[in-house]
């Protein structure tokens, strides 16, 4: 392989491997807090993105107005999901699982009556069309988007959970929550404000994604939400550096899998799937090496 | 204790409301289907004695991944039960069940529109892999089935009651290779296929044996490459393709992943011609893919500017002022699966399932897409247009008459 086609693989690794961190940290922020998988994770991020469009084609509102307006309404979803579903189950682990499960496929269906499962366009600003053509290679904008987006994005959730009281509190919570309630922390606000975060990664990452793919239908969280989840266990699900690498590794290995063993294409999902399996028999912390709360003795 | 009651209070009244707005759904989309109750038992007496209504089952994909291919098929029909309600003098009720685009769904929805409605014939399903499931059931039951836009082979292949409104994939596969040689000269060809569904790897290997027999190439076909059902980067295999540079990528994949995958290779600057099969024509690929979709082409079940007899005219026009847009592939094998089989109960004079399958044999009718005869497996012998994507419009390119 010449060096140039390296690059265009890498560029559209790069950006691959990006969304789908900006997913895992949904995932890994909640099972930080909860030790809950929330399945429902991809669902917040099609709202978002369906509601987004809806806003646009159906009232004609201006994009700069429909996005944060399709934010908040997935901040409130995800609020009102933890409320009425999550916090009467949280002393029942199994139950808050299929739970989740269940309010994903609710939100599915519910999606498919209301709206019908036809894909429509997702309205986005025209210059993330634009590519940027260096030579053969080409730098499509959107890619550039993404992981400056992304950048800002994880500076600010790290920034927010190293020096701000709420960050703090987070990180107490997840070491052992007993204790945190006893030093005067009220986990189920501490709850709540991870749940405004993970909606925001959402629905900033659904933004990314539908500009990037530009469609979207009721069931455009589905795929992106397994492979982010494959992506944070593989980091160390309930750690945020580990759902930034383990979801960019997957994303670039996808992309690098199709470069390097063309014949093994038909594997690729296969292969996440196996390396999933592997993790969570092997090394179930992940790349980090991740030791929750429910380890300690 | 308080909480889990309130919770599942909650739970059901939201289970309630999904389960309502589905009611909902259902019945706005059949308002045919509350009509006088038909005379169980009808069909099993003697063939002179006629019931007074003619249900026929309608199995579409109404919801799930298949809506838009569900909608526009349905579409088509209702336009042929409004243009001929009634045969032998008796009104046409259609019945329609949703099967949610999913296989076990299609198999169920047959069993009720055999047992329960008591269907002379069924019309559907657009897609070949539910067809195949709703087969098995009509087969066994000895009711004739009219499938609509179901492409693959094996739909009607050693079945007794099974025939279909529209071209197999076969020949669909050679059209295109035919095409793509003759008609755009290309030497080369890449694959890209969506591996877990029937249609895209059935027409994609009709393609390649199509195209290296064409090309008299064995290595003509340059790369197969594979996604599957979901995928929305394509960039990887693309970025394979574009250092290839093959004359044509055929894609025969469903409208949405191929927007995507428009896009994304006019951003790699690849310039090898896409073709597609049938599944491309919906009109939601152009809306999504917009510019990037220019110069495309595919195969299709109809074109307006394809077929020049009077009835696709007539067909043409009645659509487009029920609906104020263009016929389509879907619409098309909808409307003329409703024609084939009134064709045949009108000819059997009764709507025992024997004399229909009978009728149905000696088809020669002129529908939207002229002179339609069922060859030895109950095929559709038609025409294939091909259709290029022209300043964002459905553009007549090419046809490819039966037999050549």
């Amino acid at each position: 392989m010449d060096l140039e086609l390296f690059l265009q693989f890498l560029i559209n690794g790069i950006a691959l491997g990006s969304l789908y961190a900006l997913i895992a940290i949904g995932y890994t922020i909640i099972y930080g807090v909860v030790q809950l998988i929330n399945f429902a994770h991809g669902e917040f991020f099609m709202v978002a993105a369906f509601m987004t469009m809806w806003g646009v084609s159906q009232y004609g509102i201006q994009l700069g107005l429909a996005f944060p307006l399709a934010t908040l309404l997935v901040v409130g979803l995800a609020l009102f999901v933890d409320r009425s579903v999550y916090r009467p189950l949280r002393e029942q682990k199994t139950s808050s699982f299929i739970g989740a499960i269940s309010v994903s496929f609710l939100l599915q269906n519910l999606f498919v009556v209301l709206f019908t499962s036809r894909a429509k366009p997702f309205p986005h600003p025209a210059i993330l069309d634009e590519v940027i053509n260096f030579g053969t290679i080409a730098l499509p904008v959107v890619n550039i988007f993404i992981v400056g987006v992304a950048i800002v994005m994880f500076t600010g959730l790290f920034l927010l959970v190293q020096y701000t009281d709420m960050g703090r509190a987070m990180r107490a919570i997840s070491k052992d929550m007993e204790v945190s309630q006893l030093m005067g922390i009220n986990p189920n606000r501490v709850i709540a404000f991870a749940f405004i975060i993970s909606a925001l990664f959402a629905a900033v990452g659904a933004f990314m994604y539908c500009s990037k793919f530009p469609y979207v239908d009721p069931f455009t969280g589905a795929i992106p939400g397994l492979k982010a989840f494959i992506g944070a266990v593989m980091g160390g699900i309930g750690s945020i550096p580990g759902a930034l690498v383990g979801g960019f590794l997957l994303g670039m290995g996808e992309i690098m899998i199709v470069a390097f063993f063309p014949d093994l294409t038909s594997f690729r999902d296969i292969i996440s799937y196996v390396i999933l399996i592997l993790f969570l028999l092997f090394r179930p912390g992940g790349i980090f090496n991740v030791r929750m709360r429910e380890e300690k003795v | 204790m308080k909480k889990s009651i309130s919770l599942f209070r909650f739970l059901s009244i939201l289970l309630a409301l999904s389960l309502l707005l589905t009611a909902c759904a259902q019945t706005a989309a059949t308002p045919e289907a509350t009509q006088a109750p038909a005379e169980p038992g009808a069909a099993e007496e003697p063939a002179a004695a006629l019931p007074e209504v003619i249900k026929i089952g309608v199995n579409e994909t109404m919801t799930g991944w298949g809506a838009a291919y569900g909608d526009m098929t349905w579409k088509g029909i209702q336009l042929a039960h409004k243009t001929k309600p009634e045969v032998l003098g008796i009104p046409v009720e259609l019945v329609l069940v949703d099967n949610k685009s999913e296989k076990s769904e299609a198999a169920l929805a047959a069993q009720r529109l055999v047992e329960v409605e008591k269907v002379a014939a069924v019309l559907g399903v657009n897609s070949s892999s539910m067809s195949m499931a709703q087969n098995e059931v009509l087969e066994a039951a000895k009711v004739p089935s009219m499938a609509t836009a179901a492409t693959n082979p094996l739909v009607t292949q050693g079945k007794q009651y099974a025939f279909r409104a529209c071209f197999i994939d076969p020949f669909q596969g050679k059209a295109a290779a035919k095409f793509a040689t003759e008609e755009l000269g290309a030497k080369t060809a890449v694959l890209l296929v969506d591996i877990a569904l029937d249609y895209p790897v059935g027409l994609a290997n009709y393609f390649r044996s199509n195209f290296i027999e064409m090309t008299g190439d064995e290595k003509s076909i340059l790369s197969y490459q594979s996604f599957q059902t979901g995928d929305r980067d394509f960039t990887a295999q693309l970025t394979q393709i574009k250092s290839l540079s093959p004359d044509i990528v055929f894609a025969p994949n469903e409208y949405a992943e191929l927007a995507a995958i428009l896009q994304q290779a006019k951003q790699l600057g690849i310039t090898a011609k896409f073709l597609a099969g049938d599944s491309a024509d919906v009109p939601e690929l152009v809306q999504i893919a917009g510019e990037n979709a220019e110069g495309f082409m595919y195969t299709a079940q109809f074109h307006p500017d394809a077929f020049t007899h009077p009835e696709a005219g007539v067909f043409t026009e009645a659509f487009r002022a029920e609906y104020n847009i263009d016929p389509e592939t879907f619409s098309v094998t909808g409307y003329d699966g409703y024609m084939l089989l009134l064709d045949a109960i009108e000819r059997a004079g009764s709507v025992d399932p024997e004399k229909i399958r009978e009728a149905l044999l000696q088809t020669s009718f002129t529908g939207a897409r002229g002179v339609t005869e069922f060859d030895a497996d109950h095929n559709g012998i038609l025409a294939v247009p091909v259709i290029e994507i022209v300043g964002g419009k459905k553009t007549f390119r090419y046809l490819v008459s039966p037999g050549e």
